[in-house]
């Protein structure tokens, strides 16, 4: 008697086992790797803001597998939809997808040149991306030149998925000091709560696909986009951050080219209080690295031509950089090179008071004296000491 | 239902020692470095929890002296003999309630971070509910396999919590740190304040001594249990502001949980590693939920000696539950939570340091005259 009733409790407690409220098969997942914000259309009619937010889905049948080879169709799938909040839109986004948007492998977010160019904007897409608990810190931010749209539409070679693509792209950083390390969004959570101005790479449509060029540069402040700065700005700005790892140098030496490639680069500065107004700044770069390519006939092993190419090395680089410190310091007039920090680290009594006047208005930053000086180490020369004569 | 009966009822010295630490990990571990930053600027904030440290393993000291002084004693019967039976009877109902309270709060939280991160569609009252069916079942059985428990999962819960702290290397600035010592000193007091709190639940030791047989040295390895929850807070909140800076990781509501969220290792299995986070976190708040809860009953049985525990399980239980499900959202329980960690400071810090000196003073001892 007393078994079968244990045995019958048994068969009571089974359906209360059979797992787990919140499962949702892989199979009904739709995965979005790339997230792309544009402003739509109808907004220039109407005061509110109206975004266009696409979403790229994974479509596993064109990825293929181990077993399974990879179908003819797209492995992507962008999909958009409008409204004034992300939220909103990713709802609205369900009643057009089979598969409910699953955000926890997001990599890259895309926002377009035309969105942040409201300062309130940039906080507000973002807020989304930072509350939600399927998102993750790591994604990448990137602003887009023309329509982030058009971005995340192309069908790259070696990578399945655009959003993927980019996301390698991006991480090449070390590779070239073109590029600037990736703005992730965790990052730029620090920078809008804090007033140091930021930079955040931006990326264009080419020829070939995507291009990541040159970077954004926003104002502490108030989030405001003040402009864009090149390639060649990026580079200098890696030197003065000490991120220039992989670098390249192109300079002429006996009016050939000598391209030297940077293994370490760091930097030094020091600043000097002359009086509130007048702050000077002693940037100090070493690098070194070894020469990768010379159009000039040289022998390396000769120790004198050694120190000439560091010397022609040194007179680039240094040309380079005071030229983007001279455009940042002329042109946008905003810190970006990091000054502020320093003066906050090691002379925070000073910092205090001129916080407020440092590069806003008429500010003490673009007046500031900066001095840069180079030091170069050639340590080898590749494979041979001499390559033509 | 019949627990499992171990050979022997007794615990070591150093077996009781774990308690300290798997009772203090809880809650606390997952919003301190928010707390602390906002009190205190860049990286200042260890000092305010060194500090906190400090005082707590003084104050764990000062508790297990007072208990070891009456060696295989209940709360109830060594307070009656220092403060007479009707205050004892007072002290010990309100400790049991305090406790009680602990266990509810706790309940809660598991809950509702449970739901934020990992159960979107559970409802809050069956994740709660499960929770404290596995802390009933934990408590149904013998005390000493409680205590046993904290030793199995210490390592575990510590071993997870550095791997965290370590994967995150890569992602931590060293300038997030400077510049040093820019925190006023009300920046600092608040600070220790608000670490204090995350040290709160010693007082279990007034009544887990009794299982100890010759409690001489329970105080000093109680104090040195002390340190390690010092220390894991330290490496946390160090780990939150270099990953983060301070600016951030005042405003993340968990931060210890974005930082699990933030390793990121390649090759499938291990890239979410918050999932490990979580194991071990739940295991910890636990240990935790399980000996608040089994203190609370103690309490309420030592006046009561007649009542078996199970009973009082059996009635404490549904009501420790709706208690749990009574605040509305997590900004009531957060004041909720600060009402505890003031009533821990009360009966966990003031009320046995209190009950030490009237003893000191009164000259009362354990019971080898007595009996």
């Amino acid at each position: 008697m007393k078994k079968t009733y244990k045995f019958f409790l048994l068969i009571v407690i089974v359906p209360l086992l059979t797992g787990c409220w919140d499962r949702i098969e892989i199979e009904e997942r739709g995965f979005v790797v790339g997230v792309g914000i544009d402003l739509a259309e109808k907004d220039k009619e109407k005061d509110s803001q109206v975004f266009k937010t696409t979403c790229q889905f994974v479509v596993p049948v064109g990825i293929g597998g181990p077993t399974i080879g990879a179908g003819n169709e797209k492995a992507f799938m962008n999909v958009s939809e409008t409204g004034d909040n992300m939220f909103e839109i990713t709802r609205k986004m369900a009643t057009k997808v089979a598969r409910s948007p699953f955000y926890e492998h997001l990599q890259v977010l895309i926002l377009s040149e035309e969105v942040v160019r409201n300062k309130e904007n940039l906080p507000a897409v973002l807020d989304f991306f930072l509350r939600d608990h399927e998102m993750r810190r790591a994604q990448k931010l990137l602003i887009a030149r023309d329509s982030a749209k058009d971005i995340l539409d192309f069908e790259p070679k070696v990578e399945k998925l655009p959003s993927m693509y980019i996301d390698s792209i991006s991480e090449n950083y070390y590779k070239t000091a073109v590029i600037m390390k990736p703005a992730r969004i965790g990052d730029v959570h620090e920078y809008l709560l804090q007033d140091n101005n930021f930079v955040i790479p931006s990326i264009r449509k080419s020829e070939d696909g995507v291009k990541i060029d040159g970077a954004a540069v926003f104002r502490g402040n108030n989030n405001k986009l003040i402009g864009f700065i090149d390639e060649q700005d990026v580079a200098s700005l890696n030197f003065i951050t000490g991120d220039a790892k992989g670098a390249e140098i192109k300079t002429q030496y006996k009016d050939n080219v000598v391209m030297f490639e940077v293994q370490n680069a760091k930097s030094k500065i020091e600043p000097k209080i002359h009086s509130e107004d007048d702050i000077e700044f002693n940037i100090k770069i070493s690098t070194e690295g070894n020469i990768v390519l010379s159009h000039t006939p040289v022998d390396f092993l000769d120790d004198k031509e050694v120190d000439k190419i560091e010397k022609a090395i040194e007179k680039a680089l240094k040309e380079e950089i005071s030229k983007t410190i001279k455009d940042i310091q002329k042109d946008l007039k905003v810190d970006i090179l990091g000054l502020n920090r320093i003066l906050e680290q090691k002379e925070y009594e000073t910092w205090k008071k001129i916080k407020n006047k440092w590069d806003q208005g008429e500010g003490r930053f673009p007046a500031s004296k900066i001095n840069v000086k180079v030091d170069t180490k050639v340590r080898t020369s590749g494979s041979t000491g001499q390559s033509l004569k | 239902m019949k627990a499992f009966e171990y050979a022997d009822k007794y615990v070591t010295e150093r077996e009781i020692a774990y308690t300290i630490p798997s009772m203090v990990i809880g809650v606390g571990i997952l919003t301190l470095p928010r707390l602390l930053a906002e009190a205190t600027n860049n990286s200042d904030g260890y000092i305010s929890v060194f500090i906190a440290g400090m005082i707590a393993v003084v104050t764990t000291w000062l508790v297990a002296k007072l208990a070891t002084r009456f060696p295989e004693q209940s709360f109830y019967s060594y307070t009656s003999q220092i403060v007479t039976k009707p205050i004892s009877t007072i002290l010990t109902i309100l400790v049991g309630v305090h406790f009680l309270l602990l266990t509810v709060y706790e309940i809660r939280m598991v809950g509702i971070i449970a739901k934020f991160y990992l159960f979107d569609t559970t409802p809050i009252e069956i994740i709660c509910l499960v929770f404290f069916l596995i802390v009933i079942y934990a408590v149904s059985g013998i005390r000493v396999g409680i205590l046993r428990l904290n030793m199995l999962f210490l390592p575990i819960i510590l071993v997870i919590s550095s791997l965290i702290i370590i994967f995150n290397i890569g992602l931590m600035e060293g300038q997030n740190l400077y510049p040093f010592f820019k925190t006023s000193l009300g920046g600092y007091a608040k600070g220790i304040k608000e670490s204090y709190f995350s040290f709160a639940g010693t007082g279990i030791l007034l009544f887990y001594i009794q299982f100890v047989k010759k409690p001489a040295k329970v105080p000093k390895h109680a104090a040195a249990f002390m340190l390690l929850p010092t220390f894991l807070y330290i490496l946390i909140h160090m780990a939150c502001v270099l990953v983060f800076s301070y600016n951030v990781t005042s405003t993340m509501l968990f931060p210890t949980i974005e930082l699990a969220k933030e390793v990121e290792i390649p090759g499938g299995f291990f890239e979410r590693f918050e999932a490990l986070f979580f194991t071990i976190w739940i295991m910890a708040i636990f240990n935790t939920t399980a000996m608040a809860f089994d203190v609370s009953i103690m309490a309420f049985s030592s006046l009561l000696p007649k009542i078996k525990k199970f009973s009082w399980v059996l009635v404490l239980a549904p009501f420790t539950y709706i208690c749990s499900m009574m605040p509305e959202n997590f900004n009531a329980m957060s004041k909720f939570g600060e009402f505890i960690s003031y009533l821990g400071v009360v009966f966990s810090t003031a009320l046995p340091i209190t009950l030490l000196v009237i003893a000191k003073l009164r000259g009362i001892k354990g019971n080898e005259e007595d009996i």
